[in-house]
């Protein structure tokens, strides 16, 4: 199931922070693979959306079909170390697309600044924020036969009571859920 | 047993006098669920569709001293006949505007209201079968209603008669319902039967032994359709109980296509029922099948 994200991610405050260093992937000198993810949150909103119905004859409309990814949407974050305590944290997406929506790309960019607090103590500000990446979906062309004649309505709301036009008022048209990331953390190690 | 459908002699159909213009007009109590409701009911009203904008005339007996104990409206209570056909109606389509009209008021003609109409009929005229149509003496509110069904100008649900035989024909008595005869190939009238209960793909229902059925008559059968009358939830049984609910399915359909003519809304109701929830389907006896809200409103095809 494309929903599942196939992720390699790693804290950015471990890798500027130098705990853990083998559990990264050193890309150069100062550049760490912090997060890579196939699949994002728009896409399993897309996919668990298209609930199936029945059409005027009992046999299945297969909605399902519209909303069928035809390509992943593959995320990587990427850090790379401006000082000892502080990282740039830098990324792309692809995006996503199916028969009746898109996800557009996306960029990423943010930093990650650690400072220690006494020996044991580590504060953490990580910011990270994204453009692009909205969710947009197509309407569908939907035949009611004589009662409603041929209509552009939304795919998943094509059965429902709902006026015909009226359903396209729902289309999905939402901009990225995690346009901005902002994490402050503090670890106090005993 | 109840007295499933009026019966009105031709005789004392005559002796009747007016009494009294339309009652009560307006929307009905507010969307409440009884578990008589077929489930496609409240997916409807979760999604906004309540009859709205469309207005139900319930022609019925609203003033005889003759109540029946129905549970309707879940507890227990006393109504007329058209009390509890015009509840049905108002509460498988709250939003509808439901108007009472008592069928004693024969000298008035049934005025429709702007926008879509449904007229629902749990009654019948019965005449002795050497009776001709054009012989029994219709009053004004008849004939405006044959002229609506006729001219396609509302949807007329009609209860198809509780004698267990097919529409058009005598029953025990020698009598026939000249109002289903009248109606027989009318572009905007649906004759409703009774099932037990609502069908399933698992539990199929079969049609209520009292339940006139379509019959071998190929205008009849293309205009009949049934619907489950679960009489332990309803407390009551016939199909007067039945017309009701197709009355609520045409308010919520004319809802949806809100351009639809009756006579659309009538095809789609007729053209979307099922056969696979009915156990021994044959159009002989079940004519179009089981009303299907939810097959209804939704597309033939999409893409």
């Amino acid at each position: 199931m494309n929903l599942t994200p196939i992720s390699l991610g790693l804290s950015a405050v471990l890798a500027l922070s130098g705990q853990a260093p083998a559990e990264g992937m050193v890309l150069g000198s100062d550049t760490h693979l912090v997060d890579l993810r196939v699949g994002s949150a728009q896409t399993a909103r897309v996919a668990q959306s298209a609930v199936d119905y029945e059409l005027s004859d009992g046999t299945p409309a297969n909605v399902a079909r519209f909303y069928r990814s035809r390509t992943k949407d593959l995320s990587v974050l990427m850090l790379t170390e401006l000082s000892p305590s502080t990282g740039l944290l830098w990324g792309v997406s692809l995006g996503d697309s199916g028969e009746k929506y898109r996800i557009d790309p996306s960029l990423r960019l943010g930093f990650v600044h650690n400072e220690r607090i006494g020996d044991n103590g580590l504060l953490a500000l990580k910011v990270v924020v994204r453009a692009g990446g909205r969710l947009r979906e197509k309407p569908c062309v939907a035949d009611y036969g004589d009662i409603g004649g041929v209509q552009a309505v939304n795919c998943r709301l094509a059965a429902s009571q709902m006026r015909p036009a009226d359903t396209l008022n729902y289309l999905f048209n939402h901009p990225a859920p995690d346009r901005v990331e902002a994490s402050l953390t503090m670890t106090w190690t005993f | 047993m109840l007295k499933r459908l009026s019966r009105l002699p031709l005789i004392a159909l005559a002796a009747l006098t007016a009494v009294g213009a339309t009652l009560a007009a307006g929307t009905l109590a507010a969307q409440t669920t009884q578990p008589w409701l077929h489930p496609d009911v409240q997916s409807a009203w979760t999604s906004g569709f309540t009859g709205l904008g469309v207005t139900i005339s319930v022609v019925d007996d609203f003033n005889s001293a003759s109540t029946y104990r129905g549970t309707v409206e879940g507890a227990a209570s006393f109504g007329t006949h058209g009390y509890w056909t015009a509840a049905q109606a108002g509460i498988v389509a709250p939003g509808a505007t439901v108007n009472r009209i008592d069928y004693g008021n024969r000298n008035t003609p049934v005025a429709l209201a702007a926008g879509m109409n449904v007229v629902n009929l749990s009654y019948g005229i019965l005449a002795h079968k050497s009776v001709r149509t054009a012989q029994v003496g219709w009053g004004a509110q008849d004939l405006s209603i044959i002229t609506a069904a006729k001219t396609g100008a509302a949807v007329i649900t009609k209860a198809a008669g509780n004698d267990g035989i097919n529409i058009g024909a005598a029953n025990r008595q020698g009598q026939i319902d000249q109002l289903n005869v009248s109606l027989t190939g009318a572009t905007g009238a649906i004759f409703v039967g009774a099932l037990t209960s609502h069908g399933t793909l698992q539990n199929k229902a079969r049609l209520a032994a009292y339940s006139n059925k379509a019959g071998t008559n190929k205008t009849v059968q293309n205009q009949f359709l049934v619907v489950g009358v679960p009489a332990g939830q309803l407390g009551l049984q016939g199909t007067s109980f039945a017309a009701p609910v197709v009355a609520g399915y045409a308010a919520i359909v004319g809802q949806k296509f809100d351009t639809a003519t009756p006579v659309q809304i009538r095809n789609q109701l007729l053209n979307t029922a099922r056969r696979d929830t009915i156990s021994g389907y044959n159009i002989a006896v079940h004519g179009r099948g089981e009303a299907s809200l939810s097959r209804s409103l939704a597309p033939v095809a999409i893409r």
